[in-house]
């Protein structure tokens, strides 16, 4: 800008002038007060809480909040045993099907109310109620009813004796909510700050939609105060971002690193990485009322073609570890069936016994939102067109691709082979397996329309079976059959849950049900 | 007029690297110095080498091999979508402009509904109408930059048709088609030139967009929209296979608009008048 | 001049008008592209691990299964009303979530527009004057590199040097002034470049008409000719090219949003889009169209002021 004589240079002055006055105004003046740094924790996922009901929550990123907001009556500790909380001893009786809890007294909701034998009452009866439309409505179908037996005696009665009860009343989904402010705000319960009531360690004083949630230390908590007094959550959806944002002390954990971040940080001195080993497993599944995939030796034949080895060491390092089984081995009932080798001879030989010595065309589906999802089929397809197997990719958003998983008939369902996140939130082989793979007319959680009489039978006995040791082998043989002698899907690795945080924080907990949680977390001098 | 595009050194200069380009979609793939659907897990997430120059994707894939063959899909997208987006776009504005009254004040509101239109969702429902491929995302484009087109080509049309020459014109009985053809497009060219090479690189953005959510050009064939978005992933481990893709598209928008440039200077009929 | 104004008023009262129309126009098309995409909104909300009961249960109660121009006519007579329903994902009501966040997309969409606008006119006008000489490739250059610069590139990398290396400002968030320092930034530089080519190329134009050179002629000061005389005229289509860069950010940029973790109205769009949250959806569209809309009719009226001649029409 040469040229520019005194003239236009005061226009330009005048014009920057305004600009910032406009901007300033508009932006409005101050910001925020920094709160005491070690005072506050700040925690960045890839997005928001949805709800914060435990009755409606069907995601992890609400479910983590939730967990910090509210208590079951019994809980997972670490090693995913189950250990006391709002209950402090439990019993069955001998009909197997009448459980008894006896309470903790002086518990007391956020909202003053007191925690007793009716409260659990009241939560079962509104999680239950068909007119409510609780989202976790069927985790619960078990319960024949509830009983209060004293103010701090409650049986919990289910319909048949139902092998994975306890596991299911640790669920995120079981914790008790201010049946007073349930009543309160209705369907509103859990959408807000004001009307979110429970009696864990942090209550909610603030949420702004995707931008932050905050918690503080709740004063009348029954239990051991935490030591930090405010957890803030600040969703940042891109990757790189939260990276950054976690190098530049803007937040102080993060979940979610990407593959090609997660070796940097782990050499970085300022920030320590975590890792569990969690529920989640990455799978492709199969179209079972279409052919070739009506036939286990083709699905077999798929299974043999790909090298997990090198997708998890190459694509994912770090991140994952190559599957053993149908449920990761963190879960009950899990059964160690052992990892499966690519041996594109065998792949070749069991097409060839199948019909398709000269392979077939498919398709598979993939989406984004897994975290590479479209990567996976790109391998998937090179990998089969080795044994023969031409495959196109077809890739969709979330939505689109959930469209296909809504209780479809087989007529109306065109997908082939199909990428799926499997993970079930009780970490039991009961909800791990029986909705996903047990004979159903549509596919609503069947996604696949997989069916096997024996598997059926023994899948239907094992949920019945409240003996720790029978449950055990009848869970194993039904991994058998889906694992291994009629594939129900092409397992391909089981997902660490993984978090980066500065080093000063130590203490954070992180779940095996890939959810992270910061009762007992501390800055360290 | 061809010996002034031709004295414009630079516009000869961008006019060669656009021939360069496209020698490399047409003939490229067989001087492509790997197969750029070959995968190789074990060699993945690499930096720039003598065998790889650009480095090697999340799958071990060959960038440079996808950058050479990924020119035939991305440049078909833009010149295609800019081309049907101009000559659409330029009919709505021109009609608009010079018939005025309720037809201009139809057009131009059905313009403004569709430019109101995120368009984000309108790529989206086009896409989750009509099917994902080159052809689909073409169209998505054209109907992105329709509106655009219209609107500007409406705006530089008007204050022309105000001008003195169309209205001498018309009062010496020169037909409708001739007045806008002759005398409108010609005057009206520059803004019209500048949108359409700046389009060319959008569209390829918008394609890689569309990637970014799942619904570009299906995988594995190679994209620079694809390349690019994805490639944001690897920003930071190896710079160079986010950075090319990036590269090659203000390369391709630079020329073509220097290009365009020299071909608004050729075409202008005022300038004629003063170089004379 | 009594006369002139009064076609003025006629003319802002035919353009309100004319706004009726548009947005009964976009509330029919956002209407029916929501329902032509494949997904059913129910199956997202009630989540993987439900059963087909609950599906069934939520699409009764969010009206999914009343015949098309019931749900139409509810989704009109409700916005008419200034009721857009609640979103399907949070339950919250769909205006309550649009304030929320329509601020944000705002500031950023203001603050680069302004940036661009600014910056665009003084690096234009310096090319044109400049033209085919070093100051001018230059510019032409670095204008087309920041328009084929993809935003979420340039964010990152922005949050790299100023948060990461300098240390100078916060990497995300909206909490202070500062927080938008990046994200206007980025989405100005982009737009600045637009605006900088569009001027240069439409004052090229104007600076070889004959009154320029007549003013010259006359010896008027250059500074006078070129801001005076000759910007007046190319602004038209620069104003125009301002507005659509305007409305368009009004509905937000996912990318940024994204990079910059800003609760903003693209993210919530297109997060609509992927939950199929039809009236979350249905509502934020028809309020950023409307928004858009007004935009540009405050363009045309600047047209107006600037070119009187456009009046009449």
């Amino acid at each position: 800008m040469s040229a520019t004589s005194s003239g236009a240079g005061l226009r330009h002055g005048v014009l920057a002038v305004l600009v910032v006055g406009v901007l300033g105004a508009s932006l409005g003046c101050g910001g925020a007060p920094a709160p005491e740094a070690r005072d506050t924790l700040v925690f960045a996922a890839p997005a928001d809480a949805t709800v914060l009901d435990p009755h409606n929550t069907t995601d992890s990123q609400s479910d983590q909040v939730v967990l910090m907001l509210f208590d079951t009556l019994i809980t997972f500790d670490q090693e995913m045993n189950i250990v006391p909380d709002l209950a402090e001893r439990w019993k069955v009786a001998e009909d197997q099907v009448t459980w008894t809890f006896h309470l903790r007294e002086g518990v007391t909701f956020h909202d003053g109310a007191r925690f007793d034998a009716e409260a659990v009452r009241a939560n079962f009866a509104r999680v239950l109620d068909p007119e409510q439309n609780h989202k976790r409505l069927p985790l619960f179908e078990m319960i024949d009813h509830v009983e209060v037996i004293d103010d701090y005696t409650v049986n919990i009665v289910t319909a048949y004796p139902f092998g994975a009860f306890e596991p299911t009343m640790a669920h995120v989904s079981a914790a008790i909510l201010s049946p007073a402010a349930a009543a309160t705000h209705g369907g509103e319960f859990g959408r807000s700050a004001e009307a979110t009531s429970g009696t864990g360690p942090y209550r909610v004083v603030r949420w702004t939609k995707d931008f932050e949630i905050v918690l503080e230390r709740f004063d009348d908590y029954w239990g051991e105060a935490p030591p930090v007094k405010r957890v803030e959550y600040r969703p940042i959806p891109e990757a790189a971002s939260r990276v950054i944002a976690l190098e530049a002390g803007d937040v102080d954990v993060i979940t979610h690193i990407p593959p090609t971040d997660l070796a940097r940080l782990e050499e970085e001195a300022a920030i320590d990485v975590h890792k569990v080993v969690s529920i989640g497993a990455q799978q492709f599944r199969f179209n079972h009322a279409r052919p070739p995939f009506d036939d286990p030796r083709v699905i077999q034949a798929i299974s043999y073609a790909i090298d997990r080895r090198a997708i998890v060491e190459n694509l994912m390092p770090g991140l994952v570890e190559v599957s053993t089984g149908a449920l990761t081995p963190i879960m009950r009932g899990y059964a160690e069936l052992g990892e499966i080798s690519q041996d594109q001879g065998r792949a070749r030989a069991l097409l060839a016994e199948a019909g398709y010595p000269d392979g077939f065309s498919t398709t598979i589906s993939t989406t984004p939102r897994y975290l590479m999802g479209v990567e996976l089929a790109e391998v998937m397809a090179a990998q089969l067109g080795e044994v023969g197997i031409e495959v196109d990719i077809n890739v969709l958003d979330w939505g689109s691709m959930v469209a296909f998983w809504e209780g479809l008939l087989p007529e109306n369902n065109p997908q082939e082979i199909f990428i799926m996140g499997a993970g079930a939130s009780t970490a039991d082989a009961d909800w791990g397996l029986r909705p996903i793979f047990q004979t159903h007319p549509t596919n609503e959680n069947n996604y696949g329309y997989y069916s096997n009489a024996e598997f059926d039978r023994v899948i239907q006995e094992a949920m019945r079976e409240t003996d720790p040791d029978a449950r055990q082998e009848l869970y194993r043989r039904a991994q058998e059959i889906v694992y291994l002698e009629d594939p129900g899907a092409v397992w391909l690795y089981d997902n660490y849950f993984i978090l980066g945080a500065r080093s000063g924080v130590v203490d954070i907990t992180l779940s095996p049900l890939g959810v992270v949680t910061f009762e007992r977390a501390a800055f360290r001098e | 007029m061809l010996q002034r595009f031709r004295a414009n050194t630079a516009a000869v200069g961008g006019a060669t690297v656009i021939a360069l380009f496209i020698a490399v979609a047409v003939v490229g793939p067989s001087f492509a110095p790997h197969d750029p659907l070959a995968q190789d897990l074990f060699s993945n997430y690499q930096s720039s080498s003598w065998a790889h120059p650009l480095g090697t994707d999340h799958l071990g894939r060959d960038n440079l091999s996808r950058m050479i063959y990924g020119a035939r899909v991305s440049l078909t997208i833009s010149v295609t979508s800019v081309v049907f987006g101009l000559i659409i776009g330029m009919a709505i504005g021109l009609v608009a402009a010079y018939s005025r009254g309720i037809v201009d004040v139809v057009l131009m509101r059905v313009v403004d509904m569709l430019l109101a239109f995120p368009d984000i969702l309108l790529a989206i429902a086009i896409i989750a109408v009509l099917g994902e491929g080159i052809v689909n995302t073409i169209i998505a484009v054209v109907v992105y930059s329709v509106p655009q087109f219209a609107r500007i080509v409406r705006g530089a049309a008007l204050s022309v048709i105000e001008a003195d020459f169309v209205s001498a014109g018309r009062a010496l009985g020169a037909s409708h088609p001739r007045l806008v053809l002759r005398h409108v497009v010609p005057n009206c060219l520059s803004p019209i030139v500048v949108h359409a090479t700046i389009m060319l690189g959008t569209a390829i953005l918008i394609a890689s967009g569309l990637s970014f959510l799942g619904l570009g050009v299906q995988p594995p064939d190679p994209e620079w929209g694809a390349m690019l978005s994805k490639g944001r992933e690897l920003l930071r481990s190896t710079p160079i296979a986010a950075v090319a893709p990036g590269v090659a598209i203000t390369v391709v928008v630079l020329s073509f608009s220097i290009v365009g440039d020299g071909l608004r200077d050729a075409l202008d009929p005022k300038l004629e008048r003063e170089v004379r | 001049m009594t006369a002139a104004l009064a076609a003025f008023g006629r003319h802002v009262a035919r353009a309100l008008v004319q706004v009726v129309p548009v947005l009964f126009g976009i509330s029919l098309l956002v209407f029916l592209v929501v329902h032509f995409i494949p997904g059913d909104p129910a199956v997202i909300a009630a989540g993987l691990e439900s059963s087909p009961e609950v599906v069934e249960r939520i699409r009764t109660e969010l009206g999914l299964d009343l015949p098309l121009h019931q749900q139409f006519w509810r989704f009109l007579s409700g916005a008419v009303q200034g009721d857009l329903g609640e979103s399907i994902r949070t339950g919250r009501p769909v205006a309550q979530e649009i304030v929320e966040r329509f601020p944000h997309t705002f500031r950023i969409a203001l603050g680069g527009t302004l940036l661009a606008a600014l910056l665009g006119l003084l690096v234009g006008v310096t090319a044109a004057i400049h033209h085919n000489r070093l100051w001018d490739n230059l510019i032409m250059v670095l204008t087309l590199v920041a328009v084929s610069t993809p935003s979420y590139w340039l964010a990152l990398m922005l949050m790299l040097l100023f948060s990461l290396e300098l240390r100078l400002l916060p990497s995300i968030g909206v909490g202070t002034p500062l927080h938008y320092v990046l994200p206007i930034l980025t989405l100005g530089m982009q737009s600045a470049g637009l605006i900088a080519r569009m001027t240069r190329s439409t004052m090229l134009e104007v600076l070889r008409q004959e009154y320029i050179r007549t003013a010259r002629a006359k010896g008027l000061v250059e500074v006078v000719v070129v801001y005076k005389h000759a910007l007046r005229n190319t602004l038209i289509p620069i104003v125009s090219l301002i507005g659509l860069r305007f409305g368009g950010l009004l509905a937000g940029t996912v990318l940024v949003e994204s990079v910059f973790a800003i609760p903003g109205m693209g993210r919530m769009i297109v997060e609509a889009v992927l939950n199929r949250d039809f009236p979350l959806l249905q509502g934020s569209v028809l309020v950023v169209a409307t928004v858009f809309v007004l935009t540009n009719l405050l363009v045309d009226l600047v047209y107006a002021i600037v070119d009187p001649r456009l009046r009449t029409a």
